[in-house]
């Protein structure tokens, strides 16, 4: 068993040397599929975060009455802390507010008319599945039913607009992702079908020769599992490189999660090794 | 070693074997004549169990078409060896190379792989040649290789199928020298031939085949 390993092993490695040029095409092809798969999620994944984050920052704005003593501010706040769609949730009072005010439009408008207008206020930031607009408007109906809320305001059309365009778009990304990971796994497995294909004679004469099915198939496993690994860590060191470029130029507008980088390893080894067993059993079968 | 007993195989309704009876026993040099497309390679494949009977009886060593399963196959082959009018060498590796691919196919050990090559290319004159790429040795010397890629797992019968089809009279000669040196140390031969005048010369049985059947 353990002869067999070491020969497999070796033998893999040497028909690897054998047939270089052919090995280093299905590197580059399968590289290549990688490639388009890894950048398409990595878009898709800026793109939802950006939406996310979009969403995140419309957030809810509740005030409050301004007879609320600060232990019943707190105590109101605390309450809506504890509800589930609240992600954060963050006290601004009227003199934060009245500052705010001067610094986004250069006017103090107590001057203007005597005194601070602006009542406080506490800024939630929604729990992620709860940014929806049918949530939203649940939570505005609950939140004006606690004692000391005067009003809640949202931006209700945004919320509406980016909820259905983000919700077709990433449905068109989903689509287009299956597409490409379709059309991936085709062209992977294909590629070393091909490669296995210009050894069917050698394949054949092994069979005459006495050798087994397993014997003859594991080293073609083998230099399938290399390839794809192989593709695998170029497809995402280069993606990595590509990110870091577009980042230096634009200004971190791309994240880039170490999942990420490992999903074309996962997906390489796995196909290298699928698209291997198929041609070559294609072959001694016939 | 080897029986079929009325033994037909046809391809698409075409009959190509028809009532083949033969007998091969251990040490038995087996010659069998005929034109080309007489069916002589096909019946060296029934024997190799390539292909199999459409009716008849066929027994190889243990093996018969009743009992045998597709598991039993690289047992049997690596008992009958096989060569053949064009090689079927390993294109991309050296002579040491493949010969050693039908030990390391059986799981022997690397010493002994190591042993029996180097005896076997002794045995048939190519111990010089060794390493080199069986692409760049000539016809009679890749033939040497096939028949010492068959032999080193020391066969109890060697199929040889037009073995010197491919090659000039004195490397032919050189061959049929060689499978009857085998021979004489015990394995059976069993060889298809189209050259009567090859068949003149060797010892043993003379079955000649013709159109699918024995006409002698």
């Amino acid at each position: 068993m353990s002869l067999n390993l070491v020969y497999t092993v070796r033998e893999a490695f040497k028909g690897l040397k054998r047939h270089r040029f052919s090995s280093l095409m299905t590197m580059l092809s399968i590289t290549i599929s990688l490639i388009i798969l890894e950048g398409f999620l990595v878009l898709t994944f800026n793109l939802k975060r950006g939406v996310d984050l979009f969403k995140q920052r419309l957030g809810v704005e509740i005030f409050i009455d301004s007879s609320l003593s600060a232990e019943e501010t707190e105590k109101l706040r605390n309450r809506i802390v504890e509800l589930k769609e609240v992600e954060k949730a963050v006290f601004v009072s009227q003199q934060q507010a009245l500052e705010e005010f001067k610094a986004e439009f250069e006017e103090d408008i107590v001057k203007i008319i005597g005194e601070n207008p602006l009542p406080a206020s506490i800024r939630l930031e929604l729990a992620k599945s709860y940014r929806t607009t049918r949530e939203v408007e649940k939570l505005e109906t609950k939140l004006l039913s606690f004692p000391g809320v005067e009003d809640v305001i949202y931006h209700g059309e945004i919320f509406k607009i980016v909820n259905r365009y983000s919700r077709i778009g990433m449905m068109i990304l989903m689509a287009l992702f299956l597409v490409v990971l379709f059309a991936s796994i085709l062209l992977i497995t294909n590629t070393l079908r091909l490669t296995i294909l210009s050894q069917q004679r050698l394949i054949s004469v092994m069979q005459l020769v006495g050798a087994t099915k397993g014997f003859i198939q594991r080293p073609y496993l083998i230099q399938g599992l290399f390839h794809g690994l192989a593709a695998g860590c170029i497809s995402s060191a280069l993606i990595l490189f590509l990110v870091e470029v577009i980042n230096t130029f634009y200004g971190d507008v791309l994240i880039l999660r170490e999942w990420l980088l490992l999903i074309p390893i996962v997906v390489g080894l796995f196909m290298g090794v699928l698209g291997s067993y198929i041609g070559v059993r294609k072959f001694l079968s016939q | 070693m080897i029986e079929l007993k009325d033994v037909c195989y046809s391809v698409k309704g075409e009959l190509i074997l028809e009532d083949i009876n033969l007998v091969v026993e251990a040490g038995d040099f087996v010659s069998i004549l005929g034109p080309s497309g007489a069916g002589k390679s096909t019946l060296l494949n029934l024997m190799h169990m390539k292909i199999f009977p459409v009716s008849g009886y066929l027994r190889v060593i243990e093996y018969n078409i009743s009992n045998v399963s597709p598991k039993h196959i690289p047992l049997l082959r690596r008992k009958v060896g096989m060569v053949y009018q064009d090689f079927k060498l390993l294109e991309d590796r050296d002579a040491y190379e493949n010969i050693a691919f039908a030990l390391w196919a059986t799981g022997v050990r690397r010493k002994t792989i190591k042993k029996r090559v180097l005896y076997v290319l002794a045995e048939v004159g190519l111990s010089h040649k060794r390493y080199s790429q069986v692409t760049k040795l000539s016809g009679g010397e890749q033939q040497r290789v096939s028949i010492a890629r068959a032999l080193v797992n020391e066969p109890y019968i060697l199929l040889a199928d037009e073995p010197t089809g491919n090659l000039d009279p004195e490397t032919s000669h050189e061959i049929i020298e060689l499978l009857k040196r085998i021979n004489q140390k015990g394995t059976a031969v069993v060889m298809a031939t189209h050259k009567s005048d090859i068949v003149d010369t060797l010892p043993g049985i003379t079955y000649r085949l013709n159109q699918g059947r024995m006409v002698e």
